[in-house]
């Protein structure tokens, strides 16, 4: 299938190429492609990554990101935390509307902050974790007590939490089916097609009209990476994410643009550093053989098509506790890990169990067998029919090793709450040293350049320690018509924000 | 016929009671992760219990089943786990498309093979040849080829047409055009193969039998020889034949609309199954089952009208 798919590919851009570039945009008019159509409207329902744009689109947030992934600044609100770091206060701007044009009251946030509260299904149901109250000091004011400070609540209010909705919309029956919004866009039913092309107009109540470049907005739902391709290609969408690898280099020759993400890293995670589950992996040495023998550029190939990076670290390029010296740490070397297994006391090996969900191919769960089998360590499989009977395994934990892939997030605290700190949820033991301890709570209570030095350090620390063993990151390639559209990669997130899309 | 169009019509209902038992069945034995799936990785035990209890998957099969199939009938297909609107309304929405995506290629193919198959049958020759040549390319290309083939030659070079999307005729009959051209053409193209060969050969074969030569000497005009006489008794067969093309093209249905991101009832089966929700799954199946059984319905009826003998048999 993807052979006939590069052929279609190449054959329609040679094609193409004779009958000139892409077409030329009409009209202040953006068309994305995303990979389904929008379930849900409601906010608390919102996302950012696949189906972000819809929700990007119609709810307006408290505070926005910027496009480095870290940076955040006032949206609806400013916002100004007190000495302790515990209460969070947002103080709405002037004349914030609803896409109705009611006013946005700290009343209506309190409600919309409150309804994440009492759980509504939503990643950012774990962003109100740390949320201990939240009061409406008075029609603009409002303040969100912490149970401890947090490194993360900005970022949330900048994202799905901070998606604002019409209290209205809060108990409406149709909400589910209709947005009610306050975003820069308002949806136009009447000329959208339920399931397959959802329309918006720009919202004159928008409190920000300068960042709203195109007037109009159509998102098509397209869920196969054939149909993505020829969309692109058709100039029937302006943009799509290219799930397919291989028709990034010929759409690349043929004039189209790409923003290239490198969010989701390949690795073996080790869980049971502590050795309470009687695993080898409390041995330093095990843990570094395992680095030492993997051949990346090879897993490169496996897990990626070749399309992304090797990496040796848990920190992404685009974190500041990023250090690119560290790649070379564990440069592959079989002899050396053998050595290393040895001297452990393993030069015979032992036998693990890593978990599987029964969809990942083949080939990927072949490849970890052979690379580990290189040192003696023959691995086993647990099969799981769902990722979330297998998440639930892992996160028990049953499992003192496995491979995953994870998603690694631009604010570098963020990162160290989902999988490096003791109660990160995919640090599922809990470990953790005086060393990794002293240096977390550095990197959360600091800034600048002092708090860059500690997430660097921390860093090496635990490539050091072979915290996990870091494999490749993939590569996620976002495709743009040149002609129409200028758009950059958002640091930590699949797809682009939706006001960063300019007009060419 | 009276007792023929019952003892059909009782066969109909057993099947669709088959089909949505064992489909049912399918879908009940992954109960248990549906809610993880949809609740996604930070849900807790007491939400997934408080899932299972609102949608009723906390009952045992029967008991599920049978409250199903109760309020299914009454045209109530439950609450959808992942889409906004109730599953008849989405089924609404999607049967439109599909129906108008599977009839107008069902009518092209119907057209084109009665006039390919009358003509290779009539003339012979190279007229003949080259209908059989068209039935090997048919039988030999799978639809999603012919799909991809003419999205690049159409859409992605000259851009005649669109290469994904939908929109409805009563909205813009032009952009509808440009939406429906090539997916049609794509269903038609490959359905084509196996009846033009059906009613090429029936033709054949009624024009060697002697009251054919009969009516001929009588005065008859071959026109009206060919379209009076021989036709209707090749038409028994034909029809079979494009039951089973609609049965196919339902089928098929499912990788045309992937491949041109079309909002019909093939995507949505994709879409709802890949998500397990059962109600919107099971709503497709029954009304798949239903527009299956009804085709048939209607072609056994028109066949025992054209040959009394179907109705003893």
């Amino acid at each position: 299938m993807k052979r006939i798919l590069a052929t279609v590919v190449a054959l329609g851009l040679s094609a193409a190429a004779l009958v000139g570039a892409p077409a030329q945009a009409a009209g202040k008019t953006l068309t994305l492609g995303v990979i389904s159509a929008v379930s849900d409207w409601r906010a608390s329902s919102g996302q950012l990554a696949n189906l972000g744009p819809y929700y990007q689109a119609v709810y307006a947030t408290l505070l926005v990101q910027a496009p480095d992934g870290r940076t955040i600044t006032p949206g609806l609100a400013t916002y100004a935390y007190d000495k302790t770091a515990t209460v969070l206060t947002l103080t709405l701007k002037k004349g914030v509307k609803f896409a109705d044009g009611t006013a946005i009251t700290a009343a209506a946030v309190k409600a919309n902050l409150d309804g994440y509260s009492k759980g509504l299904a939503s990643d950012a149901s774990t962003a109100t974790a740390a949320i201990s109250s939240v009061t409406a000091k008075d029609a603009n004011v409002v303040v969100i007590k912490l149970s401890a400070p947090s490194s993360t609540i900005l970022t949330y209010l900048s994202g799905t939490l901070g998606m604002m909705e019409n209290p209205a919309g809060l108990t409406a029956a149709d909400a589910k089916a209709v947005p009610y919004g306050s975003g820069p866009y308002i949806y136009d039913a009447a000329n959208s097609v339920a399931g397959s092309s959802y329309a918006f107009t720009a919202n004159p109540n928008y409190y920000d009209k300068a960042s709203v470049k195109f007037s109009n907005l159509v998102i098509k739902a397209i869920a196969s990476n054939t149909a993505a391709v020829t969309a692109l290609q058709s100039g029937q969408v302006d943009a799509i994410n290219v799930l397919d690898m291989t028709a990034v280099d010929p759409l690349k020759a043929a004039g189209f643009g790409f923003a290239a993400q490198y969010m989701d890293q390949v690795g073996i995670f080790f869980i049971d550093k502590a050795g309470r589950m009687g695993s080898p992996w409390k041995n330093l040495k095990v843990r570094q053989a395992v680095n030492y023998a993997f051949d990346r550029d090879a897993a490169l190939k496996v897990f990626a098509a070749g399309y992304g990076n090797v990496t040796q670290q848990d920190f992404a390029s685009y974190n500041a506790g990023y250090v690119a010296s560290l790649n070379n740490t564990y440069t592959h070397d079989l002899n050396k890990a053998k050595t290393l297994m040895a001297d452990a006391g393993y030069a015979n090996g032992f036998t693990v169990t890593f978990p599987r969900f029964a969809g990942t191919p083949q080939t990927q769960v072949d490849f970890v067998t052979d690379q580990m089998a290189q040192i003696n360590i023959t691995v086993k499989w647990d099969s799981f029919a769902t990722t979330g009977e297998m998440f639930n395994a892992m996160w028990a934990p049953k499992y003192s090793a496995y491979r995953m892939t994870l998603q690694r997030d631009a604010n570098d605290l963020q990162l160290i709450d989902f999988k490096l700190a003791r109660d990160a949820a995919w640090n599922p033991s809990g470990y953790g040293d005086a060393t990794s301890d002293k240096l977390i709570a550095l990197a959360r209570t600091s800034k600048g350049a002092v708090q860059k030095k500690a997430l660097q350090d921390l860093n090496k620390y635990m490539v050091a320690q072979a915290w996990s063993a870091p494999l490749l990151e993939k590569m996620a390639a976002f495709g743009y018509n040149k002609t129409k559209v200028v758009v950059k990669a958002h640091a930590g997130n699949v797809l682009p924000y939706l006001l960063e899309f300019q007009p060419k | 016929m009276l007792k023929f169009t019952l003892r059909r019509l009782l066969t109909g209902v057993l099947l669709l009671l088959t089909v949505c038992t064992f489909a049912y069945f399918m879908l009940y034995l992954g109960k248990d992760s549906i809610a993880y799936g949809i609740l996604g990785e930070t849900a807790t035990k007491k939400d997934i219990i408080h899932f299972n209890q609102v949608h009723g998957l906390d009952k045992n099969f029967f008991e599920s089943f049978f409250s199903w199939v109760l309020n299914a009938v009454q045209g109530n297909f439950g609450v959808a786990y992942t889409f906004p609107d109730p599953p008849a309304t989405i089924i609404g929405q999607r049967m439109s498309v599909t129906l108008i995506l599977v009839v107008v290629s069902l009518a092209i193919v119907a057209i084109v093979s009665l006039a390919l198959g009358v003509l290779g049958a009539v003339r012979g020759g190279w007229a003949d040849r080259f209908v059989q040549f068209l039935g090997l390319v048919g039988f030999a290309l799978p639809n999603f080829l012919i799909a991809f083939a003419l999205v690049v030659q159409f859409a992605v070079i000259i851009k005649a047409f669109n290469a994904v999307g939908w929109v409805p005729p009563e909205r813009d009959f032009g952009e509808f055009l440009k939406s429906a051209t090539l997916p049609i053409a794509a269903i038609s193209i490959s359905g084509l193969a196996s009846l033009t060969q059906q009613i090429r050969g029936a033709v054949k074969d009624t024009l060697q039998n002697d009251y054919v030569r009969s009516l001929r000497t009588s005065g008859l005009s071959f026109k009206r020889v060919i379209f009076k006489h021989v036709l209707r008794n090749a038409a028994g067969p034909a029809l079979s034949v494009l039951g089973l093309q609609f049965v196919g093209m339902l089928g098929g249905i499912v990788i045309i609309e992937q491949i041109f991101a079309i909002p019909g009832l093939g995507s949505l089966s994709v879409a709802a199954t890949a998500a397990r929700d059962i109600p919107v799954v099971m709503a497709v199946v029954a009304t798949m089952a239903i527009m299956v059984i009804f085709v048939n319905f209607v072609i056994d009826l028109l066949s025992a009208a054209l040959n009394p003998k179907v109705r003893l048999s």
